[in-house]
């Protein structure tokens, strides 16, 4: 059974009271026990402060894919202005738990909203689905002189509530109390009602008061002496006045002793109101203390050490404090009402809650008994652990099965149709004298068709050459029914792909239909107008949306290919309300391209049942085409056939009859389903009169919740890769070379079911872009007509933060939240930690950013590191620091590559380049890649080889990297150096092309850097069979292993000795080789961050604890 | 300079939440801005992260689907203010 569970409970104002707690604890108990059953939960996106507590919540019990959002526009709290915006929430939420297809909904509380944005309703959009909610209590209805009448506005209010609880297919009652008031109160039927009952959490047990600064415990509340405690609201009917004239009323060596706490948050005006009522029964200041809001843990403290708990309520729908109290061994008396029998399970222990001196003799007889004390507080401990939630857990999921099991569907709410009339069909397709065979094939189906519908036909053309058709159908134009198309009750589609059909693409966006799909390809019908001009860019962006950036880079490559190869109709399928298709064949070839979901609704009405148009002409729907196959379109069989009017003529009555009446049946098949899927929710919208008087902001508020709550079919996972920085401006650094080699591999082999979609943030304004014009220029097709759009995210997506774009992601944190909230998933590509352990290397200002920046990756689900040193420093920084995400945080290593040639490298010898290289080549050559920072060692560099040039040494120091930050000294030093153009070399803002020729003359590898993420010209070097001088620091350790020659110190002497002494070996030979570095291809990289964002076996989870 | 930066951020801070509302707060805010153009970037990213010129969330550009369901939409709430 598959239970989708609304938790706004948990989410709203009502998540710190007991129907929160409640809740939470039935709700975490069904999930621990679930045997079987699929449960999802359904969160509120505007309540989006929640959301990653309840997923934190659930960590480990459910997987976060389990956990879906649905969104609307706020507020929603119960104000007229807001009316609107209610009736379409409700739609939407009642929408996204049908579009879950669960055997049955549960919503712990109906009742949530009034103060909030969350939304509740029952019945009013897929009555097929059963839904269960659990009932508290009636108490407003009971006395509604206390709870209703005095407040005007909550009145309406909750007498909707109430209908919607009526309208419940099963209510679970908290107590056999509540069940019989449901029954006698609001006339629901009993066997509609199952007790499932209520627990204490397990947090609720005796402790030991915790220690005090200030005294006892018990003091920070003012409560001096033992006392006799009552927790709860204090709302009228918890009869407090008459509890504190029955403390009154104790002897007077009783009350001397013993203070009574009134425990919880109090309204000042009720406070007033309570002290007035003390003060009137002759008590003491201090002999009644109101202690305010206490945390959990204050709560469990005051329950462990009164000496007493008493509940006087007149009414309650469980009395959950009882419960509380009795689990922390405090002894318990309780008024003789309501449900508070059921729960405390002794007569003894209750009072008459309108006599306080029955109150007063009860609480009198046990703060002066010992004995009975004790005995009471064993008898609570033990009552209390006869409830559980494990218990109401199961009582629940038995009830709902047997709901399940029961439930007798009701008829879809359909709109109001004209009784004794034929449904009006909007009858969408090319006519005789066109001369396609889709042409012939409408003209012979009408007559019969029109058996079940008034039929109007939508064509462009001015006339139609079918006798009965143009006698018996009015002729609309596109442009009409565009503004028309609500007058008709069904609308049907017949796509062909061919340029007479190019028409309905924008017909079928604005008024969803039943499409008859008579070729499965729909390329030549989408390629058409865009070679015409006619719809720019229009199969450029459905071959995207159909098929993703490679079918669009084969399609700039070479059209016609594309053309044959690519369907490019997913737009449609998503848009249709229904497909029908004439073999199973083009079912299969859907399933094959876009999955099963797409196409398991389909119909199949076989050919040999949709007019038997006769030979070789007939209008045979092809589907027979294997994807990378054309399918065969009818309209080329047409043009060797016979004349349409011939067709019509010659079709066989019968099998037009039957095949009308088929069409019929699915048609009304797919309206009737259509009704409950979230394609019929702008309508039930507008029925609803929520868009009545709607301003454009509102739409466009709407179709954003519309968009972010449903995902369309066929739709593959999408992985975000975010290339802000590298979109802006290539640098051409080896950070943005690990962009470049990566999201070329992952553009080239996607993940399995993933699409790859690089986007980029909007700079001044929150909001990703899928990045189009980059990506296509990325892959060679620069002139592409694709535009960055806003992007839309589904849970399950993945973002990638692979470019280092600090400031961009800063910028989109609240997004990122909110896509994370959604369940996104989201990751971060950090490839050091070089700006908070070094500042001294970096511009004032850029520490604190980066700060802020690792803040935020910390609050996301994982980070990869290029190396484990890195990895190390992050989960260090990360522990001292803490993090404020709630749920596991994941690290993984994925070391990056050194193929150049695979990083879509740059292009382009410089003038004089060649003469540079001879000079390379012509003495012993030693090389330095990277920016020109601090850290790089450039300035120790020159210096060193000042040195050994001073020695006579006649050897080249070649240093290829862009001036960066705060190196005004070895800049300086470089452009004046004497030796510069001789035997020294500034190869500044060089292509890839260049530094592969430099790697190939150069003689060996220095990297003298003082802090690397990775040390990518590491691999580079060895990958060119450099021998490598490196620092020796952990991360080249890592990195070039036994493979380099190791160097320490910071002077320039340190480095020309080790040079010396690299020369001194080189003469024997005996330099260490770099063979023995390890280095990967980009695609073994990608292949490895591939299985890291999508195997959690991949990767390291930590439980890091908040910021300190 | 970190004194200029730390004081350019707090006057921003305090006059951008009414940036949308008065037009001669906005001006100083773009005043301030122009006049430390080295530190621009900084406090813009500042001030998107904390909402103080970034439009509310859900507001802005639409994506392609939101616009067709948009157009679908009012094309429904034209056809009650027809019907009204």
């Amino acid at each position: 059974m598959h239970i989708a569970i609304d938790l706004q409970a948990a989410q709203s104002e009502s998540r710190l009271g007991g129907i929160g707690r409640y809740t939470m604890s039935l709700v975490q108990a069904i999930a621990r026990s679930r045997s079987g059953h699929e449960i999802t939960l359904v969160l509120n996106g505007l309540l989006k402060d929640s959301l990653e507590r309840i997923r934190s919540a659930f960590d480990g019990l459910l997987p976060q894919e389990s956990i879906r959002v649905w969104y609307a526009p706020g507020p929603l709290r119960a104000d007229d202005g807001n009316a609107a915006r209610r009736a379409a929430a409700q739609l939407i939420r009642e929408a996204f738990l049908s579009s879950l297809k669960p055997d049955v909904v549960l919503v712990p509380s109906l009742f949530e909203g009034f103060i909030d944005d969350a939304v509740t309703s029952v019945g009013l959009f897929d009555p097929a689905v059963p839904t269960a909610a659990v009932l508290y209590d009636l108490i407003p209805l009971v006395h509604p002189e206390l709870y209703l009448t005095p407040f005007p506005g909550y009145e309406p209010y909750y007498r909707t509530k109430l209908e919607y609880l009526r309208r419940a297919d099963l209510l679970l009652a908290i107590s056999e109390f509540c069940k019989q008031e449901a029954v006698q109160e609001a006339a629901i039927p009993a066997e509609r009602i199952a007790t499932v009952g209520a627990a204490a959490a397990s947090f609720f047990h005796r402790v030991e008061p915790p220690a005090d600064s200030h005294g006892s415990f018990p003091e920070r509340f003012g409560i001096t002496k033992p006392f006799v405690m009552y927790a709860g609201g204090a709302d009228p009917r918890k009869n407090l006045e008459r509890l504190t004239e029955a403390f009154a009323q104790l002897p007077a060596q009783i009350r001397d002793s013993f203070q009574l706490g009134l425990v919880g948050g109090i309204p000042p005006s009720r406070v007033q109101e309570l002290k007035r009522a003390a003060k009137g029964h002759g008590l003491g200041s201090g002999e009644v203390v109101m202690t305010g809001y206490v945390t959990d843990e204050e709560l469990r403290a005051l329950y462990s050490a009164c000496s007493l708990f008493v509940f006087p309520s007149l009414h309650e729908g469980f009395g959950l404090p009882v419960l509380e109290a009795m689990a922390c061994g405090a002894p318990v008396l309780a008024a003789n009402s309501s449900s508070l029998p059921e729960v405390i399970g002794r007569q003894d222990l209750l009072f008459d809650p309108y006599d306080a001196s029955e109150m007063g003799a009860k609480i009198a007889q046990v703060l002066t008994d010992q004995r009975l004390s004790r005995e009471l507080s064993a008898y609570g401990i033990r009552r209390a652990a006869e409830f559980s939630w494990e218990k109401c857990a199961q009582r629940t999921v038995a009830a709902l099965e047997q709901l399940r099991r029961e439930f007798v569907p009701q008829r879809p709410i359909r709109p109001a149709e004209r009784p004794g009339k034929r449904p009006r069909l909007a009858f969408v397709s090319p006519l005789p004298p066109e001369k396609t065979g889709i042409a012939s094939y409408s003209a012979a189906l009408l007559p019969e068709l029109s058996r079940h519908y008034q039929i109007e036909v939508v064509t462009p053309q001015a006339e139609v050459a079918a006798g009965w058709v143009a006698e018996n159908c009015p002729l609309r134009s596109p442009e009409w029914f565009l503004e028309n198309a609500a007058q008709f009750d069904r609308v049907l589609y017949q796509f062909g792909n061919s340029p007479h059909h190019a028409y309905m693409f924008d017909l079928l966006e604005l008024h969803p239909g039943v499409v008859v799909l008579h070729d499965f390809f729909l390329s030549s019908a989408r390629a058409e107008g865009e070679a015409q001009g006619r719809r720019p860019a229009a199969w450029s962006r459905e071959l995207l949306h159909s098929h993703g950036y490679r079918a669009v880079a084969e399609c700039w490559a070479d059209p016609l290919a594309a053309e044959l190869r690519y369907p490019c109709n997913l737009s449609v399928l998503q848009q249709a309300q229904g497909v029908i298709v004439h073999s199973a064949h083009a079912k299969q070839l859907a399933a094959s391209w876009y999955g099963e979901e797409v196409a398991a609704p389909w119909r199949v009405i076989a050919r040999e049942s949709a007019a038997e148009l006769p030979g070789d002409a007939a209008p045979v729907p092809p589907s027979s085409a294997e994807p990378g196959q054309p399918a065969v379109e009818p309209d080329r069989l047409q043009q060797s056939g016979a004349a349409p009017e011939q067709l019509s003529r010659r079709a066989p009555q019968e099998s037009e009859r039957r095949c009308a009446d088929l069409y019929a049946e699915a048609i009304e098949q797919f309206f009737a389903a259509g009704q409950t899927s979230p394609s019929a929710l702008p309508g039930a919208m507008a029925a609803s009169r929520a868009l009545k008087s709607a301003s454009q902001s509102d739409l466009e508020g709407y179709a954003r919740a519309l968009v972010r709550s449903f995902k369309p079919i066929g739709l593959p996972r999408q992985l975000f890769v975010d290339v802000s920085a590298i979109a802006r401006v290539d640098l051409r650094t080896g950070t943005h070379r690990v962009t470049r080699g990566i999201l070329k591999q992952l553009l080239r082999d996607p993940p399995e079911g993933y699409r790859v979609e690089p986007v980029r943030a909007a700079q001044e304004r929150l909001g990703y872009s899928y990045a189009r014009r980059f990506t296509m220029g990325f892959l060679g097709y620069p002139g592409s007509p694709l535009e960055d759009e806003p992007i839309d995210f589904y849970p399950g997506d993945i973002f990638l933060g692979l470019d280092f774009a600090c400031n961009f992601s800063l910028a989109q944190e609240r997004l990122l939240e909110q896509m994370r909230g959604s369940g996104v998933h989201i990751w971060f590509f950090v490839h050091d930690l070089l700006p908070v352990l070094h500042p001294e290397w970096f511009p004032a200002g850029d520490t604190e950013s980066f700060a802020q920046w690792l803040e935020l990756v910390g609050g996301m689900e994982g980070a990869i590191c290029s190396s484990s040193s890195t990895a190390g420093d992050l989960r260090r920084w990360l522990v001292e620091r803490g993090r404020k995400g709630l749920l596991p945080f994941h690290l993984a290593v994925c070391p990056i590559a050194a193929d150049i040639e695979e990083s879509q490298p740059s292009r382009g010898m410089p003038e004089g380049a060649e003469k540079v290289l001879e000079s390379i080549r012509s003495r012993r050559s030693f090389l330095m890649v990277g920016t020109i920072e601090p850290r790089k060692g450039h300035l120790q560099a020159i210096r060193a080889f000042d040195l050994l040039w001073e020695e006579g040494l006649d050897v080249n120091l070649i240093i290829v990297g862009r001036r960066g930050w705060m190196v005004d000294d070895p800049v300086a030093l470089l452009r004046s150096h004497p030796e510069l153009g001789k035997r020294l070399f500034w190869l500044e803002a060089i292509s890839d092309e260049y530094l592969e020729r430099v790697y190939q003359a150069a003689s060996c590898l220095i990297c003298a850097s003082e802090g690397e993420g990775f040390g990518l010209p590491i691999i580079e070097g060895a990958k060119h069979g450099l021998p490598l001088i490196v620092r020796d620091i952990p991360v080249f350790r890592e990195v070039a292993g036994i493979g380099a020659f190791y160097f320490s110190g910071k002077e320039a002497a340190d480095l020309a000795a080790a040079v010396r002494v690299w020369l001194e070996l080189a003469k024997s030979a005996r330099v260490p080789s770099s063979t023995p570095v390890a280095w990967l291809t980009w695609e073994q990289s990608a292949s490895r961050l591939k299985d890291v964002l999508t195997c959690e076996s991949e990767r390291e989870r930590l439980l890091l604890g908040p910021p300190s | 300079m970190r004194f200029l930066r730390l004081t350019a951020r707090r006057l921003l801070v305090r006059a951008l939440p009414r940036v949308t509302r008065s037009p001669a707060l906005r001006r100083l805010g773009v005043a301030i801005l122009d006049l430390f153009p080295n530190f621009k970037r900084q406090l813009k990213v500042f001030a998107i992260r904390h909402s103080l010129i970034a439009l509310p969330d859900g507001k802005g550009e639409l994506s392609a689907a939101a616009r067709r369901c948009c157009a679908r939409l009012a094309y429904l709430a034209k056809q009650i203010a027809k019907e009204d």
